[in-house]
């Protein structure tokens, strides 16, 4: 891995105001990295990469803006390989994980809220280390934890979050909606919840499973 | 013996005589004529039985032909029987239509009824007070009906359904009262379980919305909780210092982060729409001139919006621009058209859509809005909103 020198130049992809002011003051506190810019919104970072020398990018995900931090982080790995990007979250969706790694996002980290944690991810990264966390976080879903439902039922939870029919989620997964109520139905009888919208809520609530928009 | 005799020849005739109009009932001729020949015989033997008995000259000879006749009798109603019991007869099918739970009338054009059964009497006389005597009035009140879906006194649903039949060249209406009872109460539960559950994806819809904002508010709520933790180990590192555990330098350090927090700005507003992308466009130099209104809020600015991104990006990388043109114009018709150019170097040849403008025409074909793109003599893109309201799709 080509050796950098410091302070490497970072720039931070946060909406929220407080959070995103965390960080500022975590990369100012170290004399190993230099702050470039502070965006709230991950539409236009991959701009800044285009015209700024940016070493490393820390991606929140989830935006209020309704952009998307792992197709920003996509986008700009396809323009930028060499520009490291570490994505955070609090979102315990299961599938951030495995579309990080397709997007050829360099690290991942979930917050943990003070922020100490995402030093050692930021060296490691820089060090040319993929730091992933081992599993999603688990969460508990009614009456058992969100590791014993099967990938085809997140998949079918996460499109039920967005209200969609049986059919809907059928045609979205290539699936009959026999299968789809086939699958609620399991999961009906896993989590213990009474109906669909309870199961739904939750799910959307524990911020296991998030639609795209 | 001779009252006996008498009376078994009474009883052998009568049985001629049932057989006989059965026959013709089931209109089979040849039966029929046997029928009558053996009801002929009969009776002339009841005839000579009488003549013999009052001449006192009946004799046992009566019997061999009294047993002929009663086996006749016997294989004439076997006969019968088997016939009946293997063949459908116009009785029969009359029989049949007359059990049936549906309703069944057949009428000529002018109203004279050919066949209606009691089950369409009964639908007739919720529907018209009376039995059917003219097709025609009934037909009238079928057709007042909604869908042609009657619902009579005792509960019941029929679908009536009408057609012109061909009758030996004669045009006949035939009119078919189906009972749908039971799959019309499914079919309303149905349909109100249909609408509680869109209900309920519109609510769950709209949820969904808001959970958003109740993550996002969760997560401040995290950090607040983390910095507020942190002003506790500033406190707690002062004591350490007044206990003298803890380095000046270590104190400082722990002050000028705290102050930091504390000063840290609020929450923050929603900004508008185009606020993000035109801070980029000021962070790279890039200026944007805009002559015109931009669409204010809903898809319509979502997508000029998604533009400018592009276009931003397209004079960075591509022009070597440092100037990006927004020129908006109406019509008549409220149809907004935004045109993007830069004061950069034209493109080297067709642009291909890839990436970014390939999502741009996705998003902007989904509202229904027009892209074009031209290359040469310079790089212009043009969206063509329609105008409709969000709310309206």
């Amino acid at each position: 891995m080509e050796d950098k020198k410091k302070p490497y130049k970072i720039m931070i992809v946060e909406d929220q105001t407080m959070p995103r002011h965390l960080f500022e003051i975590l990369v100012g506190h170290t004399g190993d990295y230099e702050l470039l810019y502070s965006l709230e919104s991950a539409s236009v970072a991959h701009i800044y990469c285009d015209k700024y020398p940016i070493d490393l990018v820390l991606m929140d995900v989830v935006m209020q803006d309704r952009s998307s931090g792992l197709e920003a982080a996509e986008r700009i790995k396809k323009n930028h390989p060499e520009i490291k990007v570490v994505i955070m979250t609090s979102m315990p969706e299961v599938s951030y994980i495995e579309r990080a790694k397709a997007a050829g996002v360099d690290s991942f980290w979930y917050k943990e809220g003070d922020g100490e944690g995402i030093l050692d991810i930021m060296e490691k990264t820089m060090k040319g280390e993929r730091v992933y966390p081992a599993a999603t976080p688990t969460v508990i879903l009614g009456n058992i934890a969100s590791s014993e439902l099967t990938p085809t039922e997140l998949d079918v939870l996460r499109e039920l979050t967005r209200g969609a029919s049986n059919i809907e989620i059928g045609e979205k997964l290539f699936i009959s909606p026999t299968t789809v109520r086939t699958h609620i139905s399991n999961m009906l009888a896993k989590t213990g919840f009474a109906n669909r919208t309870e199961l739904a809520i939750r799910a959307r609530l524990e911020g296991l499973v998030i639609p795209e928009d | 013996m001779n009252l006996l005799c008498g009376t078994w020849m009474l009883a052998l005739l009568f049985a001629g005589i049932y057989v006989l109009i059965d026959a013709i009932g089931h209109r089979h001729k040849l039966f029929a004529a046997f029928s009558a020949m053996h009801v002929i015989t009969c009776y002339f033997m009841v005839q000579q039985m009488i003549e013999a008995v009052k001449n006192g000259s009946l004799t046992s000879g009566i019997f061999l032909p009294l047993a002929v006749i009663s086996i006749i009798t016997g294989v004439m109603i076997t006969i019968m029987y088997i016939w009946r019991t293997r063949n459908v007869s116009i009785l029969s099918i009359k029989e049949g239509i007359d059990a049936l739970s549906d309703g069944l009338c057949y009428y000529y054009r002018d109203g004279r009824v050919k066949l209606v059964n009691p089950a369409m009497n009964m639908i007739a006389k919720d529907l018209i007070g009376q039995s059917v005597t003219d097709g025609r009035v009934l037909q009238d009140a079928v057709a007042a009906c909604k869908d042609k879906i009657i619902r009579t006194n005792d509960g019941s649903i029929y679908r009536m359904i009408s057609s012109e039949k061909d009758f030996l060249r004669e045009p006949v209406i035939e009119l078919i009262a189906s009972d749908i009872t039971d799959e019309y109460e499914l079919r309303e539960k149905l349909r109100e379980r249909k609408s509680y559950l869109e209900g309920q994806r519109r609510r769950l819809m709209e949820v969904n919305d808001s959970i958003t904002d109740l993550t996002i508010e969760k997560e401040i709520l995290r950090t607040k909780i983390g910095i507020h933790d942190d002003l506790g180990k500033t406190l707690v590192t002062i004591r350490s210092y007044f206990a003298g555990t803890t380095s000046k330098e270590k104190l400082l350090s722990v002050f000028d982060r705290g102050i930091s927090l504390m000063d840290s700005p609020g929450t923050g507003k929603r900004r508008d729409d185009y606020a993000a992308v035109l801070k980029a466009a000021a962070d790279v130099g890039i200026n944007v001139i805009i002559n015109g209104q931009l669409p204010a809020g809903g898809y319509d600015a979502y997508v000029v919006s998604a533009a400018m991104r592009e276009c931003i990006t397209n004079t960075l990388r591509h022009a070597n621009g440092d100037e990006l043109t927004i020129d908006v114009t109406s019509n008549e018709h409220g149809e907004t058209t935004v045109t993007f150019t830069n004061n950069g170097k034209p493109p080297e040849g067709e642009i291909k859509e890839t990436g970014g403008l390939s999502y741009l025409r996705g998003i902007a074909v989904q509202r229904g809005a027009d892209m074009t793109i031209e290359s040469t003599p310079r790089f212009v893109l043009k969206l063509t909103l329609l105008g409709i309201r969000d709310d309206l799709l």
